[in-house]
């Protein structure tokens, strides 16, 4: 993906909820922010391979 | 001519005689059949089954009436339409007479008037002009604007699987670049439409920079992020502003698929239920214990969870959550330590003031006239005012508030503490409230240890302790001393000077004593309401205090500031740089330049009466 078609907030939410509710217990903030980085990371790559 | 019922139109049939009163009978019977019909739907029927239907009543043969009743449907080509289908033939007619459907009016459809308003405003910005609409699955697809927008607006109309943020603006971008998959019927509505008439105002592109990377991703603020960066990085540059962002994204979660508690967050569909039930045996709990409890506590005692488990943290989780949408319910707990009080809980503080007197009268906290420091190491040592030592109260100045712990939710009104006083032994539950907006914050509930171990111009320390809402309370112990000091008659109503033996050391200067301060008999318990006035209460400590200098019919009271600030102090909280405040905004206290922290007080001149002079008779001295 474009990073330009990212918008913080929205792209890879859906992801960071699945992790969340994966991850089977609460998360502090900065665990979810440093996941929705991962989640980012990896969409931004994705689209850089393809 | 006999019409069906809800037929509106006088039929005519074309043909022979035979083949009009044919058709006549097929189309009664085929209205007949379809009389619930919307009055343009077609009704259709097989040219066999009529056949055999109209045999039937005539007595005749299917195979002999077929090719009149066929004639008779071919005759009457306006009323009757006809196809044949895999060798039958299918005859359709309505009951408005019509052998045609009806046909679908695509010139202003629903969807279209959504995008397409029939008065549109002037886009000064194409990126307001955003649906929020969200996709089910996250989708390349970030920004949704309708090609009508983008053409007002300037922009090239783009294919609906192919978004761009910042599409490039082409010159002289019209209308009549709309996709072709919009509705046939379309361009005709918006010809009608005053589109090309209101000219989109001319914007340069979005501010997308050139040399922006693939990989940079931009904050709401406009921040640039790349995402090159390790995480750790990114953390420490634009943690706070990512947290802002994701926290909101939460919070504005139409859905709320993730609900939050202090600064933990979960998935809202995987909680624990929590009923009424649940609610009545916690509050029972909670009363019973007659304190504040700990979630842990609660989940062990009422629901047998133990902490370790796999479920324990999610339904601790789920408890706190759901207790902080509960109105008998109050989080009285802090970071570490998640504590619920519970309506009917007996309150902890004072009942001989209320907390909406006090939160006025630390107000000055809040209005910048705190003159204490934080602390770095745990512990706070504050010297007892008599008002302070009256209440059990403390002031939530920088210095305590930087070792007693914050709110950990929105407006959390308290905390519940526990002061324990290793010298006696003893422990006590206190609470601390927190400041708002426009009034200040204190901790009460150390009524029965001040009246009991201290007295006033006492040095008490708190120390935090490892526990979060832990705390010491100590002071120095020394041998009985045996002195006047002053006390609150409550139900006279008057300050009063009582022998009273104490074994605790103090400031002698702040101590209420009779042989230092006899004039502190003069104060009157003014009304709480009386106290909030600075000028009331000003004018009362100055007449009760200070030496009068002045005559009869023009008083003026003189009186040292630090004298005037321990007797301020007997009857509310003040600080001194408050006090300094107050007397800098009145012209009628002044400071005495021949004594360094002398204050004079001259009231304005009104006459005096013989009630007052008998008054002032009453009066006592120091020397007495």
């Amino acid at each position: 993906m474009d990073a330009r078609n990212v918008r913080i907030g929205e792209t890879g939410l859906e992801q960071l909820i699945q992790w969340l509710r994966q991850s089977g217990r609460p998360q502090s903030l900065e665990a979810l922010t440093q996941q929705y980085l991962v989640i980012l990371k990896e969409l931004v790559r994705v689209e850089e391979e393809a | 001519m006999a019409l069906h019922a809800g037929a509106t139109r006088q039929l005519e049939f074309d043909g022979s005689t035979e083949e009009q009163v044919l058709a006549r009978r097929v189309f009664e019977i085929m209205t007949g059949q379809g009389a619930l019909a919307a009055r343009d739907a077609l009704i259709r029927q097989s040219l066999e089954n009529l056949a055999a239907f109209l045999a039937a009543q005539d007595n005749t043969t299917p195979e002999q009436l077929l090719p009149q009743l066929d004639a008779a449907i071919k005759a009457n080509p306006s009323v009757f339409s006809r196809e044949e289908r895999d060798g039958a033939v299918i005859v359709s007619t309505s009951r408005r007479g019509l052998g045609t459907g009806r046909q679908a009016d695509l010139r202003h459809t629903f969807a279209q008037r959504l995008y397409e308003p029939v008065k549109p405003l002037p886009i000064e910005d194409i990126n307001n002009i955003v649906t929020t609409v969200r996709p089910p699955l996250t989708t390349v697809e970030p920004v949704q604007i309708s090609n009508y927008w983008r053409a007002l607006a300037g922009h090239a109309p783009i294919a609906p699987d192919i978004v761009v943020p910042t599409a490039e603006t082409e010159d002289g971008a019209t209308t009549t670049d709309t996709p072709d998959e919009v509705a046939p019927a379309a361009p005709a509505v918006e010809a009608a439409e005053p589109v090309e008439v209101r000219q989109p105002v001319q914007r340069p592109a979005a501010p997308q920079p050139a040399a922006v990377s693939p990989t940079t991703v931009m904050l709401s603020d406009g921040t640039p992020v790349d995402l090159k960066l390790p995480a750790d990085q990114l953390m420490e540059r634009f943690g706070d502003a990512l947290r802002a962002e994701v926290a909101a994204a939460f919070s504005e979660d139409p859905l709320r698929r993730v609900v939050s508690f202090g600064s933990q967050y979960y998935s809202s569909d995987a909680l624990p239920n929590f009923g009424k039930n649940d609610l009545r045996r916690i509050r029972d709990y909670i009363i019973e214990q007659g304190e504040p409890m700990p979630d842990v506590s609660i989940l062990s005692d009422v629901y047998r969870e133990r902490p370790g488990t796999n479920s324990f943290e999610v339904f601790r989780f789920g408890l706190n959550y759901r207790l902080s949408r509960e109105k008998d319910f109050e989080f009285a707990g802090m970071e570490r330590l998640n504590l619920w009080s519970a309506k009917g809980l007996p309150a902890i503080g004072s009942k001989r003031v209320k907390a909406s007197d006090l939160g006025q009268f630390f107000t000055f906290e809040v209005e910048g006239f705190d003159d204490t420091e934080p602390s770095a190491d745990g512990t706070v040592s504050h010297y007892l005012t008599g008002f302070e030592w009256e209440y059990g109260v403390l002031p939530l100045s920088e210095a305590f508030a930087s070792i007693l712990p914050q709110a950990l939710v929105a407006e959390q009104r308290s905390a519940a503490l526990r002061i324990e006083a290793p010298q006696h032994y003893t422990t006590y539950l206190c609470e601390v409230r927190f400041p708002t907006v426009n009034r200040g914050g204190w901790i009460w509930g150390l009524e029965d240890f001040f009246h009991e171990y201290l007295v006033p111009g006492t040095l008490i320390t708190l120390t935090s302790t490892e526990q979060a809402n832990g705390f010491t309370i100590s002071y120095e112990e020394i041998g009985g001393v045996e002195d006047k000091l002053l006390h609150l008659e409550e139900k006279r109503n008057r300050f009063v000077f009582m022998p009273v033996t104490y074994y605790s050391a103090v400031d002698e200067d702040l101590l209420l004593s009779q042989r230092r301060y006899g004039k502190l008999r003069n104060l009157k318990p003014l009304p709480m309401n009386d106290r909030k006035k600075p000028d009331v209460l000003l004018e009362h400590v100055f007449e009760a205090m200070g030496e009068q200098l002045g005559t009869k019919e023009e008083p003026m009271y003189w009186i040292q500031f630090s004298e005037l600030h321990l007797a301020v102090n007997v009857l509310r909280p003040m600080s001194r740089a408050y006090l300094e405040h107050l007397l800098g905004q009145d012209p009628a206290f002044y400071a005495d330049e021949a004594t360094v922290g002398a204050y004079y007080y001259k009231p304005a001149p009104e006459a005096v009466e013989a009630d007052d002079a008998a008054a002032d008779d009453e009066d006592f001295d120091d020397d007495e």
